[in-house]
């Protein structure tokens, strides 16, 4: 053991040290890799904790709820029929839950939950925060009266009595203040946007008379199984019972495919950290080659010589990761920043504030980084317990090996290459396409594996050509790459890799971008749309149905389109269900089905047989076509609807069922409207229409005003929002391969140094060896800029129809970003040449007697 | 001797500061046109880092080296190096012949690193390099291939392709059998003759020594004496 100590501290950690600029390089590759993998995780992590925190607080003891399947709300009369609950033990309250936007200074939305404040201090008991407490219990009961959590009221300067105006749908309510909730429990969630009212005014207020939207139960837990199964049996149509947990259970799913593809592409940073660890490893071995092989000669077992250089990865994984796990939490308040609009705009309905520093998030990243480092260091760790005693030569032997090997890789490339063709062409595994990453992986492994092949051969022509452009360095630039070609494959293939994976996504996010682009002009026809403000956060905000009749009578306006959208459960999956005006869709809509058929054609199918059309994401996900029928679950009854269409729709992953308002108001009772579309006149100006929309509405209804061009810009800055996180992954990850090939470049220069001494003996100068470092860097980015290129084209059609469409079940038309490729392409140019600056002042400070009498 | 020296040493000294170490200590010499000296002495007696002080690698810490009459001290880096591209060449102990290139390419590489030669010129005495040194049908070869004695010859053909007007040999023969030895000497003697190139050997060998005019002993970074060779070949 004392031997082992002996030369873990002379042999591995002196090794560390004498080389500090590479493992420097090394640990900052595995700490940027592991700091993304952190901030992602904990971003996603947060996002679902702060969703689930929020239900079980607001749940608050409820072990069981009753909500609609799908409709918006149910009657209240049902609480008629639940006194049996009682002598179960056990308790309800009604619930509304709403939200409303504070009219002045702006919060954001807020939550509104509607409780019998009578009888939910069983359910959800609370505090008074200092001072806060009510003047007159009984004053909530009084007309318009809240109370709200501590954070909201103090930003405010809110004090019992005080005033609230509310944006509540379309119009402004002014609320008295009755009370302020303690700063935790009820009174902290939803990040203190909550607001409390008794049931009875937040029907009132939201027009929801005599209508509740949940039921929230506490049963005793021996009773639970019973009561719930009596409820499943005994409550009307188009109600379901479940337990709390499963609203996050839901969420956790409607956000899955988000996150896990989010997850995934967190790794590629550190994927790309792998080549670099795997890179400085075989440098650490291969310039220890003779002392490999002394220490053999001595009688080292080769599984000490593995144990040495094992630890040496492992102080690099550690040091990696640890800072790796710092840098993490730091960049997860960005990458928080960076979801939470998508999060809450498609997702939640709440903002995601802060971050949830959960230990078991960070101890995974940290041992997921420590792991992919060990993983990353064992072929090189395989080579130095290979060192046969008498073998211990240097560098020419592991490239003479390289060489014999890279015959050999093609053949394991193709196999990769099949096993990826056969992936891509496997279903996904629960809504997860755990087959395409695995065919991305394959096909990017078997590119790398080819790479010393391809290289020789792209060295052979590129030396004449570096020849001509840049003389004598050049050839000899290429020269030394050539003869270090282990080392020259592994920074072109750690390039490949971040290249390959930007230049896919950017591919696939250009196509989707285009896709959206040419859906949104065809597909947004109507001249002006009307929705309640705040609408695109919450889709649950409604209009006044009476709009609807005001607008029609403005001159200049032809049709008008009511429409609601509302989530829906179907088959046990979050959806969507939508109404519209299919008289008005048939005459002026222009979707686009996925069998060519005219709308119109489609439309007035649907009106005839009472039918429906469904989205495609919709009908991917439950495997449902044209010709086929959709059942909705709907207050009066099971509705078995036609499908008569299936159209390209990209406004939600989960999928719309669209319904005309006849077949709606068979099923349900609610009028309420998400937004009004407006076709007008031919000739008519939208300028002068929207005027007059502003003035029939008057002062008191606050709504968003749209023309369709802002309609449609709005579409695509939801769109490039969404997908402005992915960007700056990928930036990191390139960041990464830059470094990768600092490190290679630095090693290529230590290596070349008895070349350097020679080239200045025979009369190089200190600028044509610069040159030559700053060639070998130009080419490497060069090199990986193509192979990346190549392999990401190869990976986007991957991404666009196997990845993409398996998680979202969305048709994108392939198109390319030129723009955003030639950019790429000439900033990893700059930016590898500019990598080469410091290994090239190195290179040309070379002391040449030095050197020559070391080698 | 002649009144003007090609190279001309005046009081020079070599002191690392790192090591406290003199490893050339207040040397003075001048060497004729065209005339072969040998430097003798044991290891780290300070051989090598006179040629490196000679050939403009390294600047002494005293004293002053004149080739042809110029004061290597007045120049700067570019300077020294434009002179050894144009001027010296360099042979070495271990060859140093780039692994990476044939053997036509090492030997070109000096008229390469110059640029102002045109690729039919570096060719043509590429060619005549090699037919020198015997080894024109190994122009294809890499170095991997060659022997000892022929990479040792690559070397030389590489020195002499620029027509340098004096040639720094660091222990040319050390790497080599004696009789491979007596042939890279020979070569060399005879190809400074040809050129009145002036030659400054470094050598632990006797037999080598005695190919030089002159032998100038060294120890502990001096010389302590200068003779002609007895039977010098």
């Amino acid at each position: 053991m004392a031997g082992f100590r002996f030369l873990l501290r002379n042999f591995t950690l002196r090794s560390l040290l004498r080389n500090r600029l590479r493992s420097a390089l090394t640990v900052l590759g595995i700490m940027l890799g592991v700091a993304i993998l952190l901030a992602i995780n904990l971003a996603n992590h947060t996002a679902l904790e702060r969703f689930r925190q929020s239900v079980d607080i607001v749940s608050g003891q409820t072990n069981l709820e009753i909500l609609p399947t799908a409709a918006v709300a149910m009657d209240e009369v049902i609480l008629a029929d639940l006194h049996w609950i009682w002598d179960e033990g056990g308790t309800y309250a009604p619930v509304l839950v709403q939200t409303a936007v504070a009219a002045e200074g702006g919060r954001g939305i807020m939550q509104v939950l509607g409780v019998d404040m009578v009888s939910d201090y069983r359910h959800r008991p609370f505090q008074w925060a200092d001072g806060g407490e009510p003047d007159d219990p009984l004053s909530i009961f009084n007309r318009n009266r809240l109370y709200t959590g501590y954070e909201f009221a103090k930003d405010r300067g809110l004090r019992v009595g005080s005033t609230l105006p509310l944006l509540i749908n379309d119009r402004v309510h002014e609320f008295t203040v009755a009370g302020i909730l303690a700063q935790g429990g009820l009174g902290a969630v939803y990040d203190g946007n909550l607001l409390l009212m008794d049931i009875s005014t937040a029907q009132v207020v939201y027009d929801f008379r005599g209508r509740i939207n949940r039921i929230d139960l506490i049963v005793p837990d021996d009773r639970l199984a019973e009561v719930k199964a009596r409820l499943a049996d005994t409550l009307p149509d188009g109600l379901t019972v479940q337990s709390p947990e499963r609203r996050g259970q839901q969420v956790a799913k409607m956000l899955r495919a988000f996150q896990l593809n989010l997850m995934a592409l967190s790794f590629i940073a550190l994927l790309v950290a792998m080549f670099l660890i795997y890179n400085t490893m075989s440098i650490s071995v291969i310039r220890r080659r003779p002392e490999i092989g002394t220490l053999r000669a001595l009688g080292t077992p080769r599984r000490r010589i593995m144990a040495l250089f094992l630890l040496e990865a492992l102080v690099q994984g550690v040091v990696g990761s640890l800072l790796g796990v710092g840098l993490g939490i730091l960049l997860a308040f960005q990458a928080v920043e960076g979801v939470s609009a998508t999060v809450e705009t498609l997702y939640t309905g709440m903002p995601v504030t802060g971050v949830d520093v959960s230990a078991a998030v960070v101890l995974r990243a940290f041992f997921i980084g420590v792991g992919l480092t060990l993983l990353a260091a064992l072929p090189p760790v395989f080579e130095a317990a290979s060192v046969h005693p008498a073998e211990a030569t240097r560098r020419a032997q592991f490239e003479s090996r390289i060489l014999q090997v890279s015959g050999k890789l093609p053949l394991v490339s193709i196999i990769l290459w099949a096993l990826a063709f056969w992936a891509s062409g496997q279903p996904p595994v629960e809504g997860f396409p755990v087959f395409g990453h695995a065919a991305s992986l394959l096909t990017v492994l078997g590119f790398a594996l080819v790479m010393p092949l391809v290289l020789m051969a792209l060295f052979r022509v590129l030396r004449p050509v570096m020849r001509f452009f840049f003389g004598a360095e050049g050839a000899l630039s290429v020269e030394n790459l050539k003869g270090s070609l282990g080392r020259t494959s592994v920074a072109v293939a750690s390039l490949m890799v971040a290249i390959a994976m930007t230049v896919s996504l950017a591919v696939m996010i250009g196509s989707f971008r285009e896709t959206v682009k040419v859906w949104v002009q065809q597909s947004i026809t109507a001249d002006i749309w009307i929705e309640p403000l705040w609408r695109k956060l919450n889709t649950s905000r409604r209009l006044s149905p009476e709009i609807s009749g005001r607008l029609a009578q403005i001159e200049g306006v032809a049709f008008v389109d009511d429409f609601l959208e509302f989530p829906i459960e179907y088959g046990g999956d979050p959806a969507n269900l939508a109404v519209g005006d299919f008289d008005v869709f048939a005459q002026k809509g222009n979707l686009i089905f996925l069998d060519g058929e005219p709308t119109r054609q489609v439309i007035e199918r649907a009106i005839c047989s009472q039918g429906a059309i469904i989205t495609e994401p919709f009908a991917y996900r439950h495997g449902i076509g044209k010709g086929d029928t959709v059942t909705l679950d709907t207050p009066r009854g099971e509705a078995e609807l036609l499908v008569e269409g299936v159209y390209y729709d990209y406004a939600s992953e989960l999928g719309y069922i669209v319904i005309p308002w006849t077949v709606y108001h068979q099923y349900y009772e609610d009028h309420s409207l998400s937004g009004i579309a407006l076709y007008l006149d031919e000739g008519a100006d939208a300028a002068v229409v929207r005027r007059e929309i502003v003035d029939a509405l008057g002062g008191e209804t606050r709504v968003s005003i749209m023309t369709r061009q802002g309609l449609r810009e709005e579409v695509l800055r939801v769109f490039d929002e969404t997908f402005a996180i992915t960007y700056a992954l990928h930036v990191i990850s390139i960041t990464v391969a830059i470094l990768g090939i600092m490190n290679a470049l630095f090693t290529l220069v230590l290596e070349s140094r008895r070349e350097f001494g020679i080239l200045k003996y025979i009369g190089a100068t200190a600028g044509q060896i610069r040159k030559m470092v700053l060639i070998e860097a130009g080419v490497l980015g060069l090199l990986g800029n193509f192979a990346g290129l190549a392999v990401g084209f190869l990976l986007s059609f991957l991404l666009i129809y196997v990845i993409n469409r398996q998680s979202f079940g969305w048709t994108i038309q392939f198109a390319v970003p030129l723009d955003f490729l030639v950019q790429t392409f000439l900033l990893i140019m700059v930016t590898a040449i500019l990598s080469g600056l410091f290994p090239a002042r190195l290179a040309a400070k070379t002391v040449a007697p030095a050197v020559l009498r070391e080698e | 001797m002649t009144a003007d020296p090609k190279i001309q040493l005046e009081n020079v000294s070599k002191r690392y500061e790192a090591h406290d170490v003199h490893a050339v200590n207040d040397v003075s010499l001048a060497i004729a046109a065209g005339e072969r000296v040998a430097l003798m002495g044991p290891s780290g007696c300070g051989k090598s880092t006179l040629l490196n002080l000679v050939g403009g690698i390294d600047r002494p810490s005293a004293g002053k080296i004149r080739l042809n009459g110029q004061d290597l001290g007045q120049l700067s880096d570019r300077q020294l190096t434009d002179l050894r591209r144009e001027r010296i060449g360099f042979v070495f102990q271990f060859f140093n012949l780039l692994s990476t290139l044939t053997v036509a390419e090492n030997v070109a590489l000096p008229l390469e690193l110059a640029g102002n030669v045109s690729a039919a010129e570096v060719r043509r005495r590429v060619g005549e390099a090699l037919e020198a040194v015997e080894l024109g049908d190994r122009a294809a070869f890499y170095p991997s291939l060659l022997s000892g004695g022929q990479m040792q010859r690559v070397a030389i053909a590489r020195a002499i392709i620029h027509r340098p007007d004096v040639l720094l040999a660091d222990e040319p023969t050390g790497n080599l059998d004696s009789e491979n030895g007596r042939r890279v000497m020979d070569l060399l003697t005879h190809l400074c003759r040809e050129g009145n190139q002036t030659l400054l050997l470094a050598t632990h060998s006797e037999g080598a020594a005695r190919h030089a005019d002159r032998i100038a002993h060294m120890k502990d970074g001096k010389i302590v004496g200068i003779e002609t060779p007895v039977g010098q070949v």
